[in-house]
């Protein structure tokens, strides 16, 4: 018995404007896997060191410049993102569904708007990824909010990558459930972060009044 | 260096396969060719040109090398160091549970995670690098039907799905490794704490550097780990104060680490730490002993341990007065005499002169024995000497298997909360009156509810007709309490009873009742002391309580001084056991039966086997229980002990079965057996405290968990194709016996009635008769569904129809369609093509359609062309085509279903 489960090659030739997407090296392929390994444990490290590191419990944190940019270019990043993913439909499901469907439709007709819209899609995840990448190599612990939604979206992302990458859909399937579970331990260290923060802002300093 | 797999060969390569250095961080990579023709060319085996060893296969490396990766990730020495647990313990015990979350969810990163992605990189990297151009064109293009790059195409899945694997590990450990909602803030002082520890543990750390050069260095494996180990604790604790855990980096880099940590897995010292809940119960262990003793300083009269220390001299104690064990004494009634007299029989058989293996083990024993009767408290050392229900405490107390947990423990609140779950189903609970006269006065009791339940009990006892009278003198001090609180709170308990006994099993009465016991409950602290798994000990402990119980102003007990009005507990065995002597036998090996034939003769004691057993049961948990904790360190020692004792020289002292030592040591010490620990011994491992399960086993038991995940259709496929079992056996990597066990024992598969190929013919038999209903040939049927040579078709029909001919069964079943019809297949002999290509041109067919060509025949062509051949009736009925054909092969007969082959053992078809 082979104990590879070899994807079909036939199975992707009607959709040659896909295979073009994801035909990549076998090297950047396997870098792409290490990649996405060391950015997961250096989130899983950012989560880790906010909750550990003293200092960030004040309220008054300095971020870098570098850091600044970064955030910066997430952000508007992020946002083309979301608009391009409303405008496929995604409400309460599962962005892998719609782009399913989105798939089938661009493979029919494949200069149609929704080959385009999935090309951009595409596009706009690898930017977003590509920074999400930088990002986690930062100090972004400095930044709670920032992480949070970094975490939240990798689960997105992930789950995005899962259809539009077919070689890889098992390891983005696996790295989403751990991106879940990271979103879920983040959950309750942000709470704690904000109470103990919320705590030190209404520490009032007492001041002695003269006689 | 990795060396759990096979060197890379060039022998029996289907195409390119690529090879690396096994040494960590070696960076040699080599593309491995396969032999010319299978067998020329030199360098069958390549080495690695640095360090000369023979290269292995990437693909193979690379699961060992993340096996590696997860021992060292989730060693057991990933959990928080006991030390530093017992500071937080007694500083914040509030913070302890956090401080553990927090600690477990650092330990992946602490312990060096990080390097593992760049690691796999660069691996892989090189991988690709070591390809020609046309290879790597080819894994671009997933060309993965060319079979000679079909390795190499494989090779990168292999790693792909080694990820996959590692990251889903990565999670499913995770999980049951810390409660996110305990990972809470941990405050300044608890941080100084740690700081401190950090720093005294860097300065042992430095003092004590690993230094692989120096000569003092050859000590044990598990010598090394420890050390490593303290700088991945470092490192994890340095993450937990929110500094990178660069201490490791620094210290060794991950070639380093993962091939120290390889060779500690190797060498069966590591354990896979499985979740906070094992932490908590270890540390449990660990803090049951110390509270103990904090226990009873703060609750028991220091006069009563005083006066037990006293007794502890004065005690005439047999087990402190055996002998060295070459001494022999007559000792009749002391408490030990059961061991006595296996000792004298040892002494007997050989005159007074054992061998020495035999003298070893009565020496390790008595040496074990006292130590063990040494470690118990001297609270209960008094029980020696006492009744025997008093004994039977001591028997529980051993510590042979706790079953109680007292208030001090850390996890004594998380347990109380769902502590039917953990199975205590009693509780010993203290009720504290707040007001005068009763103030401070402490009332003991057991229940099998919560302790607030037990006290609303008590409320309705003390305000009905009930119990020791109605009027206020004679009722009893806890009663008289609770009244007396009722009054404060201006209930008259009278009028409260004539209320509440119209109302009784209405809504109103328990409303009514939560009521006062609100009232009530504002009078008096509820606390719950101890919960207990077993119900005597329950009692007695009650009774210790409620006796020696210390209250605030400085008395004793809870009767004169507080609300109690008797000691309660009682009970107890009725029967006389000598426990000790029991425990002492078994460390010599006897077996149930033989002690209870020897302790009912020596003590005259009147039991039955079944009630001895059950006494056993009730002290020991089970007789195996009890063997582990006596036999296991006896038989321990003596295979460590430096005369090197053979297992059959072992065997013959314990009188017990070499396969059945072997089997005791395959339980205890996770699958390894006599000869394992021998080796273990040899390589001075000699902590075997938290072995993993032994490697074979391990495979073992996946192969095994394996194998149980086949479904159920696979293995009908199997047996029905003829797989043998020894073939299944090596696919899995067990053995052929346990394949056939398994499917014997499979209740859709053997079900303990069919042998292995009585189940084979019977699925045959079944699929056969079906498939010729269906106008199956039953050739075809033979060839294609049972995998087999269809010549053995008539042979299979006598194994699998043994009471009915061939002819007969075709008749039954295929209704008489005779389609015996051969098809020809591509491996056509000369002759069969040659007769076949007379038949067609003798039939002027297809004559432009195939080209003259027989060999490229299809099965169907052919098929068509016999059809034809009988449509045109050009095939008269017995006669033979072919002269020429006849005279070639003789063996092939044309009739109106087609063409028939004879052969020997197939009877000549009779032709109508």
């Amino acid at each position: 018995m082979d104990e590879f489960i070899i994807p079909s090659y036939l199975t992707y030739q009607e959709d040659p404007e896909c295979l073009q997407w994801y035909n990549i090296e076998g090297k950047e392929r396997i870098n792409e896997l290490s990649r996405q390994l060391r950015t997961y444990l250096n989130y899983k490290k950012a989560s880790i060191r906010l909750i550990c590191s003293d200092s960030n419990f004040s309220s008054d944190i300095l971020k870098t410049d570098s850091v600044q940019k970064w955030e910066d270019r997430f952000l508007s990043i992020l946002s083309q993102y979301i608009s391009l993913i409303k405008k496929i439909g995604v409400q309460n499901e599962r962005i892998k569904e719609k782009i399913f469907h989105l798939k089938i439709k661009a493979i029919s007709q494949p200069n149609c708007q929704d080959a385009i819209l999935l090309k951009n899609i595409k596009q706009v995840g690898n930017e977003l990824w590509k920074i999400l990448h930088i990002l986690s190599g930062l100090d972004i612990h400095t930044l709670p909010q920032v992480l949070k939604l970094s975490i939240e979206i990798l689960v997105h992302l992930c789950d995005a990558e899962s259809e539009l990458n077919p070689f890889f859909s098992d390891f983005y399937k696996k790295l989403r459930l751990n991106y879940q579970q990271l979103e879920r331990e983040y959950k309750y260290l942000y709470i704690t972060i904000k109470n103990v923060q919320d705590n030190k802002k209404n520490y009032k300093k007492r001041v002695m009044i003269p006689e | 260096m990795m060396n759990s797999y096979n060197k890379a060969t060039r022998k029996g390569l289907e195409g390119d396969r690529i090879a690396v250095c096994p040494q960590f961080g070696c960076e040699t990579i080599e593309r491995i060719k396969p032999l010319k023709l299978g067998f020329f060319g030199f360098h069958k085996f390549p080495k690695c040109a640095v360090h000369k060893v023979y290269l292995v296969f990437v693909d193979e490396f690379i699961e060992d090398f993340l096996r590696t990766v997860n021992a060292c990730l989730f060693d057991i020495s990933g959990k928080p160091p006991q030390d530093l647990m017992f500071i937080i313990r007694r500083e914040a015990p509030k913070h302890l549970i956090s401080f553990i979350n927090r600690w477990m969810y650092c330990s992946l990163l602490g312990r060096g995670a990080e390097m593992v992605p760049d690691y796999m990189n660069s691996l892989s990297t090189a991988y690709i690098k070591s390809l020609s151009k046309r290879q790597q064109k080819s894994i671009r293009e997933q060309s993965y039907t060319k079979k000679k790059y079909k390795m190499l195409n494989l090779g990168i899945k292999r790693i792909e799905k080694e990820y996959i694997e590692f990251i889903k590990n990565l999670r499913e450990k995770l999980e049951n490794l810390y409660d996110e909602k305990e990972i809470k803030h941990l405050p300044e002082e608890i941080r100084k704490l740690i700081h401190n520890w950090l720093d005294k543990k860097l300065e042992n750390t430095k003092k004590n550097s690993i230094n692989f050069e120096s000569k003092d260095h050859v000590k044990s494996l598990s010598y090394i780990k420890e050390k490593y180990d303290n700088i991945l604790q470092a490192g994890t604790c340095s993450l937990l104060l929110g500094k990178s855990p660069s201490l490791i980096t620094n210290t060794f880099s991950i070639y380093e680490l993962l091939s120290a940590y390889n060779e500690f897995l190797e060498a069966g010292l590591c354990q896979d730490i499985t979740s906070i809940d094992y932490i908590l119960d270890n540390f449990k262990k660990e803090m049951d002993l110390n509270n103990k003793i904090t226990n009873i300083k703060q609750q028991y009269n220091p006069e009563v341990i005083d006066n037990l220390n006293n007794d502890k001299k004065t005690i005439p104690n047999e087990i402190f007065s055996i002998n060295i064990p070459e001494i022999k004494i007559k000792d009749i009634d002391v408490k030990t005499r059961g061991w006595n007299y296996f000792r004298d029989i040892m002494y007997e058989i050989y005159d007074n002169n054992p061998p020495k293996i035999y003298r070893t083990v009565l020496k390790i024993s008595k040496e074990f024995i006292e130590k063990y009767i040494k470690s118990v408290e001297p609270s209960l050392l008094e029980e020696l000497s006492q009744t025997v229900s008093i004994q039977t405490t001591f028997g529980r107390d051993l510590k042979i298997r706790r079953d109680y947990l007292i208030k001090e423990n850390p996890s004594f609140d998380q347990v109380l909360r769902d502590r039917l779950k953990y199975g205590f189903r009693w509780i010993l609970y203290n009720l504290k009156c707040k007001i005068f006269p009763f103030k401070n006065k402490i009332y003991i009791g057991w229940s099998k509810n919560r302790a607030e339940y037990r006290f609303k009990q008590h409320i309705i006892a003390a305000i009905g007709p009930h119990g020791k009278g109605y009027d206020y003198v004679n009722v009893v001090k806890l009663h008289k309490a609770i009244r007396k609180s009722l009054e404060k709170a201006g209930i008259n308990y009278y009028e409260e009873w004539n209320y509440l006994e119209n109302k009784i099993g209405t809504e109103d009465y328990e409303s009514r009742i939560n009521y006062v016991f609100g009232v009530v409950r504002n009078y008096f602290d509820i606390e719950t002391l101890e919960m207990h798994r077993n119900f005597g000990l329950t009692k007695e402990r009650e009774k210790y309580y409620t006796l020696n119980y210390k209250n605030n102003d400085g008395t004793i007990g809870t009767i004169k001084n507080g609300l109690n009005e008797i000691a309660g507990g009682g009970g107890g065995f009725s029967i006389k056991l000598p426990y000790i002597d029991i425990f002492a036998i078994v460390t010599l090996g006897k077996l149930l039966i033989d002690i209870y034939n020897t302790i009912i003769q020596l003590y005259h004691i009147n039991i039955a086997y079944s009630t001895f057993s059950d006494h056993i049961r009730e002290v020991w948990e089970s007789f195996e229980a009890l063997q582990e904790d006596a036999l296991k360190p006896i038989l321990e020692k003596l295979i460590k002990d430096k005369q090197d004792f053979k297992l059959h020289e072992i065997s013959e002292v314990l009188n017990l079965t070499r396969h059945t030592l072997n089997l005791y040591l395959k339980k205890w010490y996770k699958g390894r057996t006599f000869s394992d620990l021998k080796e273990m011994v040899k390589n001075e491992i000699l902590n075997w405290d938290n072995l993993q399960y032994f490697s074979k086993h391990k495979q073992y038991t996946e192969s095994i968990e394996k194998i149980e995940n086949v479904p159920i259709w696979i293995w009908l496929k199997w047996l029905v194709e003829g797989k043998t079992t020894i073939e299944i056996a090596k696919e899995f990597g067990l053995f052929r016996k346990t394949v056939s066990k398994f499917i014997k024992e499979h209740p859709q598969l053997g079900n303990n009635s069919l042998s292995i190929q009585e189940l084979r013919y019977k699925l045959r038999r079944y699929l056969m008769k079906n498939l010729l209903k269906k106008g199956w040939n039953p050739y075809d049927v033979v060839e294609k569904v049972f995998k087999m040579n269809n010549t053995k078709t008539r042979r299979l029909f006598k194994q699998i129809f043994p009471n009915k001919s061939f002819e007969e069964i075709i008749q039954e079943y295929s209704g008489g369609k005779k389609q015996f019809s051969r098809i020809f297949h591509k491996q056509l002999g000369e002759n069969q093509k040659r007769i076949l290509r007379l038949l067609i041109l003798k039939g002027d067919l297809f004559l432009n359609d195939i080209n003259n060509n027989v060999r490229d025949l299809s099965e169907d062509m052919i098929w068509s062309a016999v059809k034809g051949l009988i449509k045109r009736d050009l095939i008269g009925e017995n006669k033979v085509f072919n002269q020429k054909a006849n005279r070639i092969t003789k063996k092939y007969y044309i009739t109106k279903e087609g063409i028939n082959v004879l052969e020997d053992h197939w009877t000549k078809p009779k032709l109508s």
